[in-house]
């Protein structure tokens, strides 16, 4: 169920831990940070995007994320989970935004018209054939609308369970919130999706 | 029958979180139930799609301006660092050499210390005068204050970051302390004219360094054992810990001395722990005063235990160096290194200091106070301990709770957080859970200042 961490690890870390590479990192080798990087980045941005709303805000949120891990690598202890302590810090981060820009309300995802990107337009979509594109597009707006249309409890578990690939537990103590909670929303959160994709006819007529 | 659909176990199901038992039914149900089996079906579909989502890619500047972060900060060596370096080798420089100087300075070290406080005092005047010539403000003029011995010219160099660097901090530094100070964007100019030595305290007039203990400001009238402090006096024990509040300590010192319980020699080690509570303070008094009762009321007990014997020479001067170190009497154990030295230290100073003070000893029957302690147990903060915490306080107010935290904690564990064993409840303790719980806060490490909450409830009830 946990998505795949995009990698294309250099060849001098292929081998580390996200752990061990903080740990060069804290030792001064900015080969391992670059890493990190490499390997949380995108799976990063896609989380900020998604919970702040659009992109100039994840923009500004991605680097502030990674300026704080620069800032707070010290205090970092490599028995924790880097993903867990990368998305704890990505968590505050949007909370912190999310506060200081009380006064704007969160703008629908795939609305360019209204201030700031849409992150949707940042999506690549590879395919060579452009029906197919098109269509990926398509389905990806149709998903980001979904996912926006949860709660913000909701999408968050969500997002750090499917897209962090964190675990409930982790989840749960991230968020302060129980485990049972943590699951509880989950449930909400899949069961909403799957009603939004079925309202707009997404798994056929079968 | 809808009631024997599983639908609210199907997400449970799909992310494994079912007990071995409850998911073997599920799955021979589903395979019973093609209601659910859909159902369970669109769900993975649900979710299958969602991760097949692309994510965006982040613009390829921000991982630049990262990195250049990362080069700037986060590398050992960064020219941040560099800048800083300095600046924090020299508060460690400082913290060390008082704490060297405090534990290794005994008797035969006093005419240098003497000497070093003239300095001192005489650097710490001019930083005065010229702080009000200025109205207040760090000094930027050309004037030059003797250098110091704690912060060489090497440790706090023009470039340091430390009152960002001008001439006039550098020489500010010298004759400074890092009290109230702020590294990086503020200012030391608060601990240059205002403050002197650790303490954080006032202008150094009537202040020194204690061997034993850590740093004493005494302000220039404050009152001590019911008379003015002078200049360069050694306050023999005494701990005088905040800004503003010296006054307060010296008010439990004379509570001390009305109360006719210290006598010719005494020390007064450990009495004045200053906090924001007089209350605190004066608490504190009390359980030394007590502790000095009971270190007297054993002495009867002793000899009459061998009421036939003379005492042997060697006895006897033992017990008499017991009665003049009355602070650490009431320990089954010697005292502690640190100790020693502040009440041999403290033997001379706080003969003049104290002369003339009544010398009656406490009235309270001996058993009745000795059975009173044994139910008490006072804590006791050792030197170290003191140090540390002392280190701490510093920490705060140069540079703030980041760097402070480790040392309140290091402090706590040394009072018995972390352990199994509670120790009572005194003022140091709760002050220093006070501070660390405001550290934590700000830090914004709830679930540690829940944890220590927890252990302050079981320390200090109420």
């Amino acid at each position: 169920m946990r998505v795949e961490k995009p990698k294309k690890p250099l060849a001098a870390f292929q081998d580390s831990s996200d752990e061990e590479l903080m740990d060069r990192f804290k030792d001064g080798s900015e080969a391992a940070f670059e890493e990190l990087i490499s390997r949380y980045g995108k799976q990063l941005y896609g989380f900020l995007c998604r919970q702040s709303g659009n992109a100039d805000r994840a923009d500004e949120a991605y680097q502030e994320v990674f300026v704080k891990v620069v800032r707070s690598a010290k205090r970092y202890k490599s028995r924790d989970r880097f993903a867990a302590w990368l998305f704890t810090i990505a968590r505050n981060v949007c909370i912190d935004m999310a506060r200081r820009d009380k006064h704007r309300q969160t703008e629908p995802l795939d609305d360019p018209s209204e201030e700031g990107r849409s992150y949707i337009e940042t999506v690549a979509h590879d395919d060579p054939d452009p029906e197919e594109n098109t269509r990926a597009a398509e389905l990806a707006a149709l998903l980001e609308d979904s996912l926006s249309s949860l709660s913000e409890e909701q999408r968050e578990v969500f997002l750090l369970r499917e897209r962090a690939g964190l675990s409930f537990k982790e989840i749960a103590e991230m968020t302060g919130a129980p485990l049972n909670t943590v699951k509880t929303r989950m449930h909400y959160a899949v069961n909403n999706l799957k009603k939004s994709l079925a309202a707009s006819g997404y798994f056929g007529d079968d | 029958m809808k009631s024997h659909h599983i639908t609210e176990i199907l997400v449970d199901l799909l992310y494994d979180e079912l007990p071995e038992d409850r998911k073997k039914e599920a799955l021979a149900h589903l395979e019973e139930c093609t209601e659910c089996a859909r159902e369970y079906e669109e769900l993975k579909k649900t979710v299958g799609a969602f991760q097949k989502l692309p994510d965006p890619e982040p613009p390829a500047h921000l991982k630049t301006r990262i990195m250049a972060r990362a080069r700037d900060k986060g590398r050992p060596n960064s020219r941040r660092k560099k800048v800083l370096r300095p600046a924090l080798a020299a508060a460690a420089a400082l913290v060390v050499g008082l704490s060297l100087f405090v534990v290794f300075s005994g008797p035969e070290q006093k005419n240098e210390v003497a000497s070093s406080d003239d300095w001192y005092l005489e650097a710490a005047r001019e930083m005065d005068k010229q702080k009000k010539a200025e109205g207040g403000g760090l000094a930027s003029s050309e004037r030059k204050v003797t250098p110091p011995r704690l912060l060489s010219e090497d440790s706090a160099g023009k470039e340091t970051s430390l009152a960002r660097a001008s001439t006039a901090g550098r020489d500010g530094l010298a004759g400074a302390t890092l009290a109230g100070a702020t590294l990086e964007g503020s200012t030391l100019s608060g601990a240059l004219g205002g403050s002197s030595v650790l303490a954080g305290g006032s202008p150094a007039s009537g202040a020194t360094v204690v061997p034993g203990e850590s740093v004493l400001v005494a302000k220039r009238d404050d009152v001590l054992s019911g008379r003015t402090a002078t200049a360069g006096e050694t306050l023999a024990g005494a701990s005088v810990t905040a800004a503003d509040g010296a006054s307060a300590s010296v008010e439990v010192s004379s509570t001390i001395v009305k109360d006719d319980s210290a006598k010719r020699g005494d020390t007064i080690a450990g009495v004045a722990r200053l906090d924001d509570e007089p209350n605190g303070d004066f608490l504190l008094a009390r359980e030394d005063e007590e502790r000095m009762r009971t270190a007297k009321s054993r002495k009867p007990e002793k000899e009459a235990a061998a009421p036939e014997e003379a005492p042997a020479p060697e006895a006897e001067k033992k017990e008499k160096d017991q009665a003049a170190s009355w602070g650490w009497m009431a320990g089954e154990t010697g005292p502690e290194k640190g100790d020693t030295a502040g009440a041999r230290d403290a033997d001379t100073t706080t003969e003049k200091q104290l002369e003339g003070l009544d010398s009656s000893t406490a009235t309270e029957p001996g058993e009745k106070r000795a059975e009173k302690e044994k139910q008490k147990e006072p804590y006791r903060m050792k030197p170290e301990t003191r140090r540390t915490l002392k280190r701490a306080e510093l920490m705060q107010r140069a540079l703030g709770c980041r760097a402070a935290i480790s040392s309140y904690e290091e402090a706590l564990e040394d009072m018995g957080y972390g352990s199994d064993k509670i120790p009572s409840c005194a003022p140091e303790i709760e002050s220093t859970i006070k501070s660390a719980l405001e550290c934590y806060y700000k830090l914004g490490k709830g679930d540690k200042a829940l944890k220590l909450e927890k252990w302050r409830d079981k320390v200090c009830p109420g």
